[in-house]
């Protein structure tokens, strides 16, 4: 098992063999998610991909260069990659329970995979942010937190 | 030029009175009950753009803070009191009178009558009082050693008792609450009796199948279970000479088969009834909580007569409204993620009016955790008539089981499921059988206990 630690404390963390250091980045989405009419009630290969290689930039490192995509990114070298002024989500593991509210509540931010593990966005996209704040209001254990960007 | 001036000076301070006076009053939403729904309604009216003032008007002196760890984190001694924080995405900008009581309100003159003789106008007032612990006949709450949990004032008392130390506690109700209080103490290390009418724990929320598998649980961690028993006389180290318990006991409770029961502490957990008497003479239909239409709004009842009030709105475990996702009768529903979501509904249907306003439909949600096992259900399982399993293994408590009510799906319940639950959840409302591949999953009935 590897984890990403940042500053902040939250530990993202990826099933072994990939991290994104160590796994090249799938070119191509797999087929199940983007065809089922409700990618996180299927059960795709839910446990082989981290969401934020699923959907978009997840402000995690990548190796190589940022993606052209998000040209406001600051690039700095060896740190994460954050935009500014979209809070970053984190979620406590030692408070959540897997009751996968969150999961309901914004499905394209948290998954609940069958390994047992909570998987979510650490910077989800600007049209998502309505739905994590619902999905951290209504968490039953409150292990979801956002906050503003830091500095 | 001086003429000229003045008369200037004049005109200008004559366009500001005609603007203030021509601006539209500042309207103002008052909050009865400073609870979770209370909360989310405020800020729901934020978000949209509300810029009236917002008066909370709260019994208890603390802002809105999360009642579940009561019962859990916070008697297990696992949490922190900081775990009660609620977070708010806006500002609210909001007049707090906590610590005052609503004692009653004028439907015709749209005023809110507070103690000291006191009347707050609104121009919208959302209900969201909450329910309070129900009181069992001839229980000594007033005792020190007798003790409901409904909020953190009950949480400290209790807490307080239990510093003292205790060895054994007795719990009457098999509801959520008891057997949540029955695990934390457990975890603690006391020693618990739990009392109950029903057969199997839990049985009026999530069926008597399931019951039974979770009053296995409890057996299994050393709960000492006197079911189908009531309590029938109290006695307490504090009471007057009669009833006073000998030295070292600090409640004695005679039980309806003749049993008596020795304990250092009680705890009363039989239910909640919704916190609605300060309604009375108000003309709002307040039998079993404040009856709403399926949009939130108040529904005024004089003899036969019904009228909807687009003024008041009610939100919390103290409505009464038809979800019309199960069917058209009337309900309360106490789960904490409803509350919160009733309360953004009230706070749009406030400002839609009820004739916009869109019925307010939820998925019923409710968790719960005891002995390590996570419950969660969708729907209301309690409606149902019949309990299938639907996958997993109840004897390794990893399972989801399915409730019917003739024939449709009415919730889910599952153990242990994680997100497995949530294919459930979709089925609510239809009937089973157009999903085959469905029916061949389900091997039968839980299989009762032992
Ligand atoms: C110990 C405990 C554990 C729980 N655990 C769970 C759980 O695990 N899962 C779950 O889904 N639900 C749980 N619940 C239920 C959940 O807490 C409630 O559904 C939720 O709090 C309801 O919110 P509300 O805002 O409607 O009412 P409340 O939170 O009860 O707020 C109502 C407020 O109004 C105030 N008030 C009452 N009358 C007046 C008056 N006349 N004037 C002014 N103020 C007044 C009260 O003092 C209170 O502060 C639990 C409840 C308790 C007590
Ligand atoms: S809702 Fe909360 S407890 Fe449940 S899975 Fe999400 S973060 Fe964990």
């Amino acid at each position: 098992m590897v984890s990403i630690g940042d500053e902040t404390g939250v530990t993202v963390t990826f099933p072994k063999g990939f991290h994104p250091a160590e796994q090249p980045i799938p070119a191509a989405v797999p087929a199940v998610f983007p065809t089922s009419p409700n990618p996180m009630r299927t059960t795709g290969p839910l446990d082989v991909a981290p969401l934020v290689d699923l959907g978009g930039y997840g402000g995690v490192a990548r190796a190589g260069r940022p993606p052209a995509f998000t040209p406001n990114a600051r690039r700095r070298r060896g740190r994460l990659l954050r935009r500014p002024g979209r809070p970053q989500v984190s979620v406590d593991n030692n408070r959540c329970r897997l009751y996968a509210i969150c999961q309901m509540e914004a499905p394209a931010s948290f998954l609940v995979a069958r390994d047992g593990r909570l998987y979510y966005d650490t910077a989800p996209a600007t049209t998502e942010l309505t739905r994590v704040r619902q999905a951290a209001r209504l968490c039953p254990m409150q292990a979801i937190a956002l906050r503003a960007e830091p500095r | 030029m001086r003429p000229y001036r003045t008369e200037f000076t004049r005109a200008l301070v004559d366009v500001g009175r005609a603007r203030r006076q021509h601006q539209p009053p500042r309207r103002q939403v008052v909050i009865v009950g400073a609870g979770i729904a209370g909360l989310r309604a405020a800020e729901r009216l934020r978000e949209r753009g509300f810029d009236g003032s917002i008066v909370f008007v709260g019994d208890e002196p603390h802002k809105p803070y999360n009642r579940t760890p009561l019962s859990k984190q916070l008697l297990a001694q696992t949490g922190r009191l900081t775990d009660l924080r609620l977070p708010v995405y806006r500002e609210l900008d909001a007049l707090w009178r906590l610590g005052t009581r609503a004692l009653g309100l004028d439907l015709a003159r749209q005023r809110l009558l507070l103690p000291r003789g006191e009347e707050l106008a609104y121009d919208g007032l959302v209900i969201a009082t909450g329910v309070e612990a129900r009181h069992l006949p001839g229980a000594p709450l007033w005792s020190e050693h007798v003790w409901s949990l409904r909020d953190l004032a009950d949480a400290r008392g209790l807490s307080r008792r239990l510093a003292l130390g205790v060895r054994h506690v007795a719990i009457v109700g098999t509801g959520f609450i008891g057997c949540e209080v029955a695990s934390s103490l457990r975890k603690r290390g006391i020693e618990v009796s739990l009392i109950g009418r029903g057969k199997a724990l839990m049985a009026s929320a999530i069926g008597g199948k399931v019951g039974t598998l979770m009053t296995r649980v409890h057996r299994r961690n050393h709960v000492n279970l006197l079911l189908g028993r009531n309590p029938v006389r109290w006695g307490t180290a504090d009471s007057p000479a009669s009833d006073r318990t000998p030295a070292g006991v600090g409640v004695r409770i005679w039980l309806d088969d003749g049993s008596r029961l020795d304990a250092d502490a009680a705890v009363i957990a039989v239910g909640a009834l919704p916190a609605v008497r300060w309604l009375l003479g108000s003309g709002l239909d307040i039998s079993d909580g404040v009856l709403t239409t399926a949009s939130c709004h108040g529904v005024v009842r004089e003899g036969t007569a019904t009228g909807v009030v687009p003024s008041v709105v009610a939100a919390g475990d103290v409505a009464r409204w038809p979800n019309l996702m199960i069917d058209a009768t009337p309900r309360r529903v106490e789960h904490w993620i409803t509350a919160s979501e009733h309360g953004q509904a009230a706070a749009d249907a406030l400002l839609l009016g009820p004739g916009q306003a869109p019925p307010f439909t939820p998925l019923p949600r409710f968790w719960t955790e005891q002995f390590g096992v996570r419950l969660q259900g969708v729907g209301r399982p309690g409606l149902a008539d019949t309990c299938r399993l639907a996958e997993g293994s109840p004897r390794a408590l990893e399972f989801v089981a399915c409730y019917l009510r003739a024939g449709t799906v009415v919730g889910a319940v599952g153990c242990n499921a994680g997100a497995r639950l949530l294919e459930y959840a979709d089925l609510i409302g239809l009937p089973l059988h157009p999903r085959p591949e469905l029916i061949g999953s389900l091997p039968g009935p839980v299989p009762a206990a032992a």
